[in-house]
């Protein structure tokens, strides 16, 4: 074997390997390739989960000053319309997760399990409850209705209640 | 070992071939990275481009919008929000907003003090509990949390009596936004219209791209009865397909659900799905895949389907691409007999309930359905055996609209069948009754006009039969050639009671009198067919031998499946069951030679034009090994094409019955109905709802004399006045020369048509009206004097008494039957407003309704104090009195 | 330009390649003897059996197509249950928008289609070298075995996307097993011996009378556990017996001289 004239060692390709290299960067980018494409393939692009959004009807279904228990079964959720809009609030107890009752007459929460009391804008007051009740992303469909998306929430605690979302304005 | 000699190691290169291998495999690789991220994802420009054409869309709204919106009272808002916003620029504003920041800072040390005693406070008696439950001393948990709670306590007053401070201190400003506020809602309420848009703008924007799907999970049922879910994700390309902003978009496929019979209303997408109706591959996401797939997918999408039809029709009408998908409306509707959007399909329902398809084929129809044609037991007594031969031979050279298929018979064949028809009349006890001399023909003429033949039958030349479906003047059989083919003491006979001849026969009596009868029968025999000449030479017809060919080939060709024959009543269907013809592949087909490329009748290859070709000429894949008996119908193009797509709905699905449509009992008996009211030809002379029917109108210049439209008649008449009408006849509009004839119902008959008008209406049968009827008196004493003052007497007959009516024909319906006819309510109703319920009737209305004051205007000042609603009871109960 | 010689001076470079690549006898040997993957294959393999034409590569090929065909059948296992409810949604979802999806379902079932023809092009160039005869009979032995193995998971893999074309050609295929002598209830002497529908050796392979859900399961397990474990075992030992009766076959000695 002829030893290389200059430092071809230091040179990434020259002209006599330069179609060794295209091969073996070809093998190795099928390689690579394969490799991103199985990792990618773990991340499918639909679920089929159930839907963390729904629709809660029409705006005008709901009069000013009430707490709606409508969805409280299906979706753990509340829908309370003041004078400006609504918001949503989540019908899980901030202390061990039961869910509260609506008292209409004492206008607050309480839950059943401990006794955590809570007020109608959702912040604790007595009780164990170590924080207010979440709120969800309220906003509007396209078709009018009010669309709830639970996977999203706003905590008090964290000053987010004032974001967009946390509110819709009537 | 030893012997083999040493071997040099082997030098030759392989490089070539590695670079060639290696090089093929890279660009596979770049092959297949770009086939999964371009080729095979086209969903993901088009939803980019649809969020460009739903801003521009957006954009182009929210222009009119502003150019609708009242722009100098905006303006002036506007100025108004800007001079109270510039109040609390003032320097006294100014010094009270640092007082109120530095407040707001106090209070958010007092509070953040207190949340950590809170939490230091819960931390202790975690800590104090926990102590309790180990048994370990948790003495000095509880002094420190007693120490924070007394902290807290102290500090809540703090934080109390610094809000009230800031809240004071507000005062002022608040005020000045309380303003700003109601001036900002009164802007928001011009400007409704503009914010509605901004916020679609807003959401649209934001849009991403990402497969839409919905899954109807309990869709359809596997093999095993297990649900199958089914995904549809057709929307990630028609992003517009439900979305209202796209209404006037026409580029596909961003544009809106084409609607024009409200269908996405009564089809909820999110519910259905799109494949429920239009099929093809819901869960596919290239266009191809999801349309078309390959050629030996049962379920394309039904838009790309063609026949010879839609090939032949594409540039004339858009309309034929959509027919197939009708074929679907036919999986959930199938009782429906008139469905807005699916009338190709409904034709083809029509034409196989009139062909008699049933004679042959089990059908998925749910209608029960009759045999087609007339009984032969006794036919040697209505006509001749010259003529059975000749129309045996080919039915269509006769009456070119017959029904009655051509079975392509030899001259052997039909004379056997008419040998064998001539000798069935032994096995009949049919006796015609006697009485018939010749009478005048021109009165007969006359009669036949105007009694009403010409609702069911072709007479004469004026109104010539217009299709091959039992509908209007072609329900009942062409009589212009009638003389040729009937004998005159058949034909008076059957005049006098066509139940004589034929139990289950359709045609009605007209309650004509023995010498109209013989008159009509003289002139209906002078109707001959001058061109008809026998084209079977006949012999020795009481050939026993010959009857008995005869009796095989009425077996062979399955007469018996539309004709009443004895001897063949244990006989069943005679050809294949067409309830899931829709899932044969063509593998199944047998397309005889009509595929072969020389043949100069050569047809593609797919299931729609088999069937296509099979309807149109059945004995046509016959080949030297295979024969067919199917007879043809002599249909044109587009009944074929009906035919074809009605049957593409034909198929046994494992669907969730749940996604049907759901049958009230009422609506159940409306379809019922409405099957009836076409199966006995009502259609032919009233006019029904959905604008069915009223096929005589057109005969008739004045519309008073034609028969009455029967829309909403359930709201209007009473079922037990309707029931006796039915079973026996009077004429209720006296100046009528058309009859309403004598039908005959069985009680379960009149029940369908009570059905009929109650489902229309949605009530229910079985309801009795005015039974305990007891008006006050003063109710009838003002209702009396506004009676006369209405002049009711004018037009309307009492109790069978005309009042002071001048003109026959502007009489109107006699008010003494109202106790029995109609319901109470549309008796309000109709002297409320009787052009609403009778759009042109003569009825004036008397109460004047004025729609910008929501008022109705009173016959009298006098009664009621001017109630016009009191008024009208008082009538209504005034006629109701009248009744004897 | 970048000096690579940097990267391969490292420590990390070296305590992964021990070795130089320089080419020397003793360095060829210690590459494949120092390889993990390459250990199976002996150090020293004669001229002939680099000659492409004489040996085709098939059974080097073969292997190859294994190898892929593990690597994208688990891929596949991630998104693929084998019940009558889901199993050919789940295909559906693969085919439609799992991120390569449709090339690792493709690729799998080509591969699959190739190994059975790799393999049958092995066994005739086996039979054409004369390379069944002693002292390489068992290894014939074994290779039938392996063929057997590979229609089997051939076989199996059909059912699996549950459409009506893995439905029909599995019911196809497994009514052939009514016929099996004595243990099939259509077979020679099977109706004597008591055989019915619904205990014979093909209701033990369908769990069944007719391809239903649990025919599915079975195949299922017998595609990605029970065969591929036992071709696993059955190629190694096939490896290791090439080895030992001697290296791949070479032609007569006396051909050798020339």
């Amino acid at each position: 074997m002829a030893k290389p004239q200059k430092d071809e060692a230091h040179i990434w390709f020259g002209r006599r390997d330069i179609f060794s290299k295209i091969g073996w960067g070809s093998f190795f980018a099928f390689f690579g390739i394969m490799l991103g494409g199985s990792l990618r393939f773990m991340f499918p692009r639909v679920l089929f989960e159930p839907s963390t959004t729904f629709k809660a009807g029409l705006p005008n279904d709901y009069t000013i000053g009430t707490v709606s228990e409508k969805f409280q079964k299906e979706q753990r959720v509340w829908i309370i319309r003041n004078e400006d809009g609504f918001y949503a609030l989540s019908a899980i107890c901030t202390h061990l997760g039961c869910t509260p009752r609506w008292l209409q007459v004492e206008d607050k929460f309480k839950c059943p399990c401990h006794g955590s009391g809570f007020y109608r804008s959702g912040v604790n007051f007595e009780g164990p409850a170590p924080r207010p009740l979440e709120r969800l992303k309220i906003t509007k469909a396209d078709d009018g209705q009010i669309l709830i998306d639970k996977s999203i929430k706003f905590l008090w605690e964290k000053e987010q209640w004032d974001k967009p979302g946390a509110f819709l304005k009537a | 070992m030893s012997e083999i000699p040493e071997q040099k190691s082997n030098e030759k290169s392989v490089g070539t071939w590695f670079l060639i291998f290696s090089g093929l495999l890279g660009l596979f690789t770049a092959g297949a990275v770009y086939d999964e991220t371009f080729t095979r994802r086209p969903w993901k420009h088009y939803q980019e481009e649809f969020k460009t054409v739903k801003l521009q869309e957006l954009d182009k709204q929210l222009q009119a919008a502003k150019s609708e919106a009242d722009s100098t009272q905006i303006a002036e808002l506007d100025k108004k929000i800007q001079e109270e916003s510039k109040k609390l620029d003032a320097p006294e504003f100014k010094t009270l907003g640092e007082k109120i920041k530095n407040l707001n800072y106090e209070l958010a040390d007092l509070e953040t003090k207190s949340k950590f005693e809170k939490a230091n406070s819960d931390e202790y008696y975690y800590f104090f509990k926990h102590a309790l439950q180990e048994g370990h001393d948790g003495s000095a948990y509880e002094q420190k949390l007693r120490e924070t709670e007394k902290i807290i306590e102290e500090l809540n007053p703090q934080i109390q009596a610094k809000k009230d401070e800031i809240a004071q201190a507000m005062l002022p400003i608040d005020e000045i936004n309380k303003n700003i506020k109601a001036l900002q809602n009164e802007k928001n309420v011009l400007e409704e219209k503009i914010i509605a848009i901004q916020e679609k703008i807003e959401a649209a924007s934001h849009l991403g791209v990402e497969i839409k799907q919905f899954v109807l999970a309990d869709y359809t049922k596997g093999n095993f009865s297990d649900y199958l879910p089914k995904v549809e994700r057709c929307q990630t390309c028609h992003a517009g397909i439900n979305d209202p902003v796209m209404a006037e978009v026409t580029q596909q496929p961003f544009g809106f659900h084409k609607d024009q019979h409200e269908l996405l209303k009564k089809h909820n997408i999110e519910k259905l799905g799109c494949t429920t109706c239009h099929a093809g591959q819901g869960i596919a996401l290239t266009e191809h895949d999801a349309h078309e797939g390959d050629h030996h997918w049962l379920f394309p999408m039904l838009e790309t389907i063609q026949d010879p039809y839609t090939r032949a029709n594409t540039d004339s009408t858009k309309i034929t691409k959509h027919d197939y998908t009708q074929s679907s409306c036919f999986k959930c509707h199938k009782t429906a007999n008139y469905l807005p959007g699916a009338e190709v399909m409904l034709t083809g329902k029509k034409l196989v309930m009139d062909l008699g398809c049933n004679g042959c084929h089990a059908l998925p129809l749910e209608e029960k359905l009759v045999k087609n044609g007339p009984p032969l037991n006794a036919i040697a007594k209505k006509t001749n055996p010259e003529w059975i031969a000749t129309w045996l031979k080919n039915p269509r050279d006769f009456y070119p609209n017959t029904r009655m298929p051509d079975f392509h018979l030899t001259d052997e064949e039909t004379e056997s069948i008419t040998a064998f028809l001539m000798d069935l009349d032994k096995t009949s006890d049919y006796k015609p009754v006697t009485g018939f001399v010749s009478g005048s023909a021109s009165n007969g003429k006359k009669l036949v006009e105007e009694i009403g033949c010409q609702a069911c039958h072709t007479v004469g030349d004026k109104f010539p039969v217009s299709n091959r479906l039992k509908e209007g003047n072609g329900f009942g059989p062409d009589l212009n050639k009638v003389g040729t083919k009937v004998n005159a003491t058949w034909l008076y006979d059957w005049l006098k009671n066509p139940k004589n001849y034929h139990v289950e026969s359709r045609m009605p009596s007209l309650r004509l009198s023995d010498s109209e009868l013989q008159d009509v029968t003289t002139y209906l025999l002078t109707l001959k067919d001058t061109n008809y000449k026998p084209t079977v030479t006949l012999s020795s017809l009481e050939d026993a031998a010959k009857i008995e060919a005869g009796r095989k080939n009425i077996l062979k060709y399955g007469c018996y499946g539309c004709h009443n024959i004895n001897g063949t009543e244990n006989e069943g269907n005679i050809s294949v069951s067409l309830a899931d013809i829709a899932r044969k592949t063509t593998e199944e087909l047998d397309f005889g030679d009509r595929l072969q490329v020389e043949n100069p009748n050569k047809i593609e290859k797919t299931w729609q034009d088999w069937i296509f070709h099979k309807i149109k000429e059945p004995r046509d894949y016959t080949t030297e090994r295979i024969k067919s008996v199917m007879p043809s119908f002599g249909l044109s193009d587009e009944e074929a094409h009906a035919l074809t797509v009605l049957m593409k709905g034909w198929i046994l699905d494992f669907q969730n019955q749940e996604y049907a449509e759901h049958l009230t009992p009422e609506k159940k008996g409306f379809y019922e109905g409405q099957n009836f009211i076409r199966q006995r030809n009502c259609v032919g002379c009233h006019l029904f709802e959905g604008e069915v029917g009223g096929l005589i109108y057109s005969h008739y210049e004045n519309p008073d004399e034609a028969p009455p439209k029967l829309m909403g008649q359930g709201d209007k008449t009473q079922e037990d006045w309707l029931t006796n009408l039915l079973n026996n006849v009077s004429p209720i509009r006296p100046w009528l020369k058309i009859r309403m004839p004598s039908f005959g119902f069985n009680n379960e008959q009149v029940t369908t048509v009570h059905k009929y008008f109650q489902g229309a209406v949605g009530k229910e049968v079985g309801q009795t009206y005015f039974a305990d009827f007891k008006p006050n008196p003063e109710n009838l004493k003002a209702g009396e004097e506004l009676f006369n003052i209405a002049q009711c007497t004018k037009c309307h007959l009492v109790n069978g008494v005309a009042g002071k009516s001048l003109d026959p024909s502007s009489l109107a319906p006699d008010l003494g039957k109202a106790k029995t006819r109609l319901k109470p309510d549309w008796i309000v109703d109709w002297l409320k407003d009787p052009q609403a319920i009778t759009p042109g009737t003569k009825m004036p209305g008397f109460f004047y309704y004025d729609e910008s004051t929501g008022e109705r205007y009173p016959l009298t000042q006098e009664h009621f104090e001017g109630n016009a609603d009191k008024q009208i009871i008082a009538i209504r109960d005034y006629v109701v009195s009248l009744s004897k | 330009m970048f000096n690579f010689s940097k990267v391969t001076k490292s420590q990390v470079w070296e305590s992964v390649f021990r070795h130089p690549y320089e080419d020397t006898n003793r360095n060829r040997m210690l590459q494949i003897l120092d390889n993990v993957f390459l250990h199976l294959h002996p150090t020293k393999i004669p001229r002939y059996a680099t000659d492409v034409g004489f040996t085709w590569g098939m059974g080097g090929i073969t292997f190859l197509l294994f190898l892929v065909l593990t690597v994208t059948g688990v891929l596949l296992m991630f998104y693929y249950r084998p019940t009558a409810e889901f199993a050919y949604d789940d295909m559906n979802y693969l085919q439609h928008d799992v991120p390569f999806g449709l090339f690792m379902r493709n690729m799998h079932r080509w591969a699959a289609h190739l190994m059975v023809i790799t393999v049958w092009l092995h066994m005739f160039r086996v039979f054409m070298t004369g390379s069944y005869k002693p002292p390489r009979e068992f290894n014939w032995g074994i290779g039938v075995i392996l063929l057997t193995l590979t229609l089997l998971l051939s076989f199996t893999g059909y059912l699996l996307p549950w459409d009506q074309l893995a439905i029909w050609a599995v019911t196809v295929g497994t009514n052939m097993a009514r016929a099996t002598p004595i243990l099939g209830h259509e077979g020679p002497l099977g109706p004597e011996l008591g055989m019915r529908a619904d205990n014979d050796v093909r209701f033990a392979l369908l769990g069944g009378t007719v391809v239903g859900p649990a025919a599915l399961m079975r195949f299922y397990v017998l595609h990605v556990i029970f065969l591929p474990i036992a071709i696993s075992v059955f190629i190694a030992v096939h490896f290791w017996r090439v080895r030992k009766d001697g290296g791949i076959s070479g032609p007569r000695p006396s051909d050798k001289k020339k």
